[in-house]
């Protein structure tokens, strides 16, 4: 229950800064088109960490991951 | 006007007191070498070199500009937080290598040609070593030969790199250089202290062996001592620019992996200087301003998280957060000084990280490099994301009763840790007074709405990807497989395999070859005494004997 109200909390916020990044935000020097792009932070984010995430846990999983006496062993 | 005094001397003078004084004065000389050191080197900046003359060349033990200036202040003041932290220890030999470990730091900052650096920077080698040896468990030995191996490897390429140099220009300055065989000598040297991918494994390796205090020690001066050179003599090479692209992914990746913390964080010093390296790749005003500026800003808040985590394990005994939970309860000034140091790593408003990376985004995009925008920002999320929101989560939050106290956190290192804090958010807030430091001072913009905004959306939405997926992210008690697998297991397969079997023949060839010598002068003598003395007699053949002796005196003196 808690967890399900902080989650409507943070994306509520994240609304909230899309919001003020509409109506404040007039960025000047954009050398990059995701700069120009309202918003476009927060889906790179919650994508970046999530692939990143699960990316080192398969990674660890698969190939990295060994026993903490991996090299005592002979 | 004072005497002009190298700074290192003092650290130097120091290390000799903190073995013979008693502890109660040995604390006090701890804390004011730092200052003096402070004060004699404001006074060195009238005298900005000092050179000796020896064998023909000319040494110049002070180099001062603004570059090893903001080094040596940083040093100097991160050497004063340290020793705070590190004041309730009894050990002698953590008092007398951390002042060796800073003096001989200060000592190759201010280096001003390539020997003095070269002696400086192996003092740090030994230095440090002795800082990992402290703990005295089998492993931090294992750890301390491996560190050795690395570190004594790197520094021969460095000395190859000198010898090349004077046999091409006979010079020893220590100045900006391309990629010759002289300048590839010299680079491999660097990366090796600076930790860069693939020869960044003693890092990771190393550090965590150390105690609690010396781990904070270790973590801020050897691999920015790399980086400072690199900023001398390979300012705007590309190489680093993709170099320090890996080592930032590289780190983040497998800092997300690991379960003990103090791994963790030096992955995250192999990211971090992954990204000095790009500023300093990028070259430019901007680039290096933003390189050396995040190198401060890094000593100031890596520190702290060492600092942290150090309490941590001094507090409970345990370093891997599959034993650690529940902290929160025990401890809320450690959460605050914890969270600070993370926050300011990932790059939050307010907070020292969000000023140097601003300055680095500012930089990449400059030089037209839009992918290493985007990398740098996939990186700031991967930092949060492991520093912020799994280390702090599975050590504070997690389990609700706590591991049990073996010891209380001493007022000294909360000391040390709030200063640590307020210096970070001084500087986040105030920037100016890190600007008006750097190598090129320029007053930067990095305050803009969109920015700050940006920012703000890329920490949230990173922490709603944390919320949705926390399930899946048990830590369990595993290491993880790194390139120093080459020679940990690689070298037991070599002597296995390779000098096991070699040794066994030789010492057959050589059981062989003493048996028929042995076999041969038994013969001999056997020889010798049946047919030559029973047949001839010993007179006649002392006789013989001594006509040969006076034949051969005869032939020698004509």
């Amino acid at each position: 229950m808690k967890y399900q109200l902080n989650l409507r909390m943070l994306i509520l916020i994240l609304f909230i800064l899309l919001l003020v990044e509409f109506c404040f935000s007039h960025p000047h020097h954009m050398e990059f088109w995701w700069q120009k792009m309202k918003g476009f932070f927060i889906p790179f984010s919650l994508v970046i960490s999530i692939a990143m995430m699960f990316g080192a846990k398969t990674l660890g999983r698969w190939f990295l991951y060994k026993k903490p006496d991996y090299y005592d062993k002979d | 006007m004072l005497v002009p005094i190298h700074p290192a001397l003092f650290f130097f003078v120091a290390a000799l007191l903190a073995a013979v004084l008693p502890s109660r004065f040995r604390r006090a000389v701890q804390l004011a070498v730092p200052i003096l050191a402070f004060i004699f080197l404001r006074n060195l900046i009238q005298v900005p070199q000092a050179n000796l003359f020896f064998l023909g060349f000319t040494f110049r033990l002070v180099y001062i500009d603004q570059l090893s200036l903001l080094f040596s202040y940083t040093f100097l003041v991160f050497g004063f937080l340290a020793n705070l932290y590190a004041l309730h220890s009894e050990k002698k030999e953590i008092h007398i290598a951390s002042n060796l470990y800073v003096g001989s730091s200060i000592g190759a900052i201010l280096a001003g040609d390539l020997i003095t650096l070269f002696i400086f920077w192996e003092i740090m080698a030994l230095t440090s070593a002795v800082l990992i040896w402290n703990r005295q468990r089998s492993s931090s030995l294992g750890a301390l030969f491996r560190y050795l191996l690395v570190h004594l490897t790197g520094g021969l390429f460095f000395f190859m790199g000198i010898l090349l140099r004077l046999q091409e220009n006979n010079s020893l300055m220590i100045s900006g250089m391309g990629l010759d065989l002289a300048g590839w000598m010299f680079f491999i040297g660097f990366c090796v202290n600076a930790a860069v991918p693939p020869v960044h494994a003693w890092m990771a390796d190393a550090y965590p062996e150390g105690t609690p205090s010396g781990s904070v020690y270790l973590s801020c001066f050897t691999s920015k001592v790399a980086v400072y050179v690199f900023a001398r003599v390979f300012l705007g090479e590309d190489l680093l620019i993709y170099l320090g692209a890996i080592a930032a992914v590289y780190g983040v990746i497998y800092a997300l992996m690991e379960n003990d913390i103090r791994r963790l964080l030096s992955y995250h010093i192999i990211c971090q200087v992954g990204y000095m390296l790009i500023g300093i790749g990028i070259g430019g005003h901007l680039g290096l301003n933003a390189g050396v500026g995040h190198a401060i800003g890094n000593i100031l808040f890596k520190g702290l998280l060492f600092m942290a985590t150090g309490a941590m394990i001094h507090m409970t005994g345990y370093s891997k957060l599959s034993d650690l939970g529940g902290l929160a309860k025990k401890s809320t000034w450690l959460v605050i000084f914890y969270m600070v140091g993370a926050l300011a790593i990932s790059g939050a408003p307010l907070l020292n990280g969000y000023v140097t990376k601003t300055l680095l985004v500012q930089a990449a995009g400059q030089a037209h490099y839009g992918w290493l925008e985007l990398v740098m920002l996939a990186v700031a999320i991967g930092t949060f994301m492991s520093i912020a929101l799994k280390l702090a989560y599975f050590a504070f939050w997690t389990r609700k009763t706590p591991p049990s106290l073996k010891q209380p956190i001493a007022s000294n290192m909360y000391l040390a840790m709030g200063l640590t804090s307020a210096l970070c958010i001084l500087l986040g807030v105030y920037p100016k007074l890190l600007f008006d430091l750097l190598p090129y001072p320029h007053h930067y913009h990095v305050f803009d709405i969109t920015h700050v905004l940006q920012t703000f959306e890329l920490l949230i939405g990173t922490l709603v990807g944390f919320m949705l997926i926390r399930k899946y992210l048990h830590t369990k008690d595993v290491i993880s497989l790194d390139t120093d697998w080459l020679y940990r297991k690689g070298a037991s397969f070599f002597i296995k395999r390779i000098c096991n079997p070699t040794r066994q023949l030789q010492e057959n060839i050589q059981d062989r070859w003493t048996q028929s010598i042995s076999n041969t002068y038994g013969n001999l003598m056997t020889f010798f005494r049946h047919q030559i003395i029973t047949t001839v007699g010993w007179p006649l053949l002392i006789m013989s004997s001594a006509s040969l002796v006076i034949g051969l005196i005869i032939i020698w003196t004509i």
